[in-house]
């Protein structure tokens, strides 16, 4: 899946990686690749400036620490971010079910209920 | 450990893109960290170091790609330098020379000559300053990465109403010098609110005209001059401009400077992720 694919879900999907405790920008690439299972193919470096931008939002923030002699930044969920995340996370649902409802054919969309 | 040599070309590369940001040096050592990991890792799979270093390389992505994801706003701006900006710079090193000879040439108007080609040629460094003045400051708000948001269109419409309020009501002076102090108080903040400039030389451009107008208000208090058939007294008019011109081309210059000291970034399309 090409980056431009991900355009406007990267924040859920960084937010949720970041959800199991803090992590450097390699460890949340590494990890995104990891549980999409290479399905997702963007140019990594384009991932930081997602990290910097939910920062600004206050729903990260981040240290830096010296690992092994090089500096390393290291992010964190905020309060802020953990409600930004079930929000996506909720809104995200109601959109795949929505979607999977129509292509499937199965279902009636919009739900009655 | 790896041979320092693509990473390193890379990571020099990345910094002359992001150009003199203050973050510029975290984010390259944030890109430093990745790519040296990313690089050990393939090396862990049994790939040579070069290789292992290109891989790493590729998937970073491309550096101008990076800088400019790196350099995008929140108003979707690109703060990067251009080759408007870096023309931006020319014109406010030629705005910061007209300004001060625009009080030169009227003061010499009044004194020697008051003939229409002498008259002509004050209306053409008036109207050099205002234009190069427009230009510089949308300029600084574009290399501060304003593009057509709303900051941008009131900063960047109050520099050319003063620039048209200058050229066609010069008198009107006690207005469209405010008009200018405005945009650029907009346009300082936006750049130092987006880290890419913090030199104090650029509160002359915001401070100049507030103290032409403190400077007007003391020379006609002390009646400085003769006084004209309104009862006013020019001198006193012409104090305060002179202070005010001067500061502003000392706010100007080395803004010029330093946008027209920038390497251009030359790239096609943003390609922002998320």
């Amino acid at each position: 899946m090409k980056g431009q694919a991900l355009k406007g879900h990267l924040d859920l999907l960084v937010l949720a990686v970041l959800a199991d405790g803090p992590k450097h920008g390699y460890a949340v690439i590494d990890e995104l690749r990891g549980r999409s299972a290479d399905a997702f193919d963007l140019p990594e470096g384009t991932v930081y400036p997602v990290l910097h931008r939910l920062e600004k939002a206050g729903q990260l923030t981040s240290e830096w620490v010296e690992v092994g002699g090089r500096r390393r930044r290291t992010y964190r969920l905020t309060d802020r971010g953990r409600a930004a995340l079930a929000d996506e996370r909720a809104g995200w649902q109601k959109f795949a079910d929505a979607v999977s409802a129509v292509i499937s054919g199965g279902a009636p969309w919009p739900n009655p209920t | 450990m790896a041979e320092p040599d693509l990473i390193q070309a890379y990571l020099a590369e990345l910094h002359r893109c992001l150009g003199r940001r203050q973050d510029a040096a975290e984010d390259v050592a944030e890109a430093a960290d990745h790519l040296w990991e990313a690089a050990e890792h393939f090396e862990r799979s049994g790939v040579d170091q070069t290789a292992a270093q290109r891989l790493a390389l590729e998937r970073f992505g491309d550096p101008i790609a990076v800088a400019r994801a790196l350099s995008i706003t929140s108003t979707g701006g690109t703060a990067m330098p251009t080759n408007f900006t870096r023309t931006a710079g020319t014109a406010a090193v030629v705005a910061a020379i007209c300004w001060p000879v625009t009080i030169l040439v009227s003061v010499l108007l009044d004194l020697f000559d008051s003939s229409l080609p002498a008259y002509l040629l004050f209306a053409l460094v008036v109207g050099v300053a205002s234009v190069t003045t427009v230009v510089a400051l949308a300029g600084l708000n574009a290399r501060a990465g304003g593009r057509r948001d709303p900051w941008t269109l009131i900063a960047v419409g109050l520099a050319m109403v003063a620039a048209l309020m200058l050229v066609v009501v010069t008198w009107a002076w006690l207005v469209w010098v405010q008009l200018l102090a405005a945009s650029a108080l907009m346009i300082v903040v936006r750049a130092r609110s987006a880290h890419v400039r913090s030199s104090g030389s650029d509160w002359l451009l915001v401070a100049a005209w507030p103290l032409a107008l403190l400077g007007f208000v003391v020379a006609d208090r002390m009646r400085l001059g003769d006084v004209d058939t309104y009862g006013d007294y020019p001198a006193a008019a012409t104090a305060g401009l002179a202070i005010g011109t001067v500061l502003f081309a000392a706010g100007l210059l080395p803004v010029g400077r330093w946008l027209q000291s920038e390497p251009v970034v030359h790239v096609a399309e943003p390609q922002p992720a998320g």
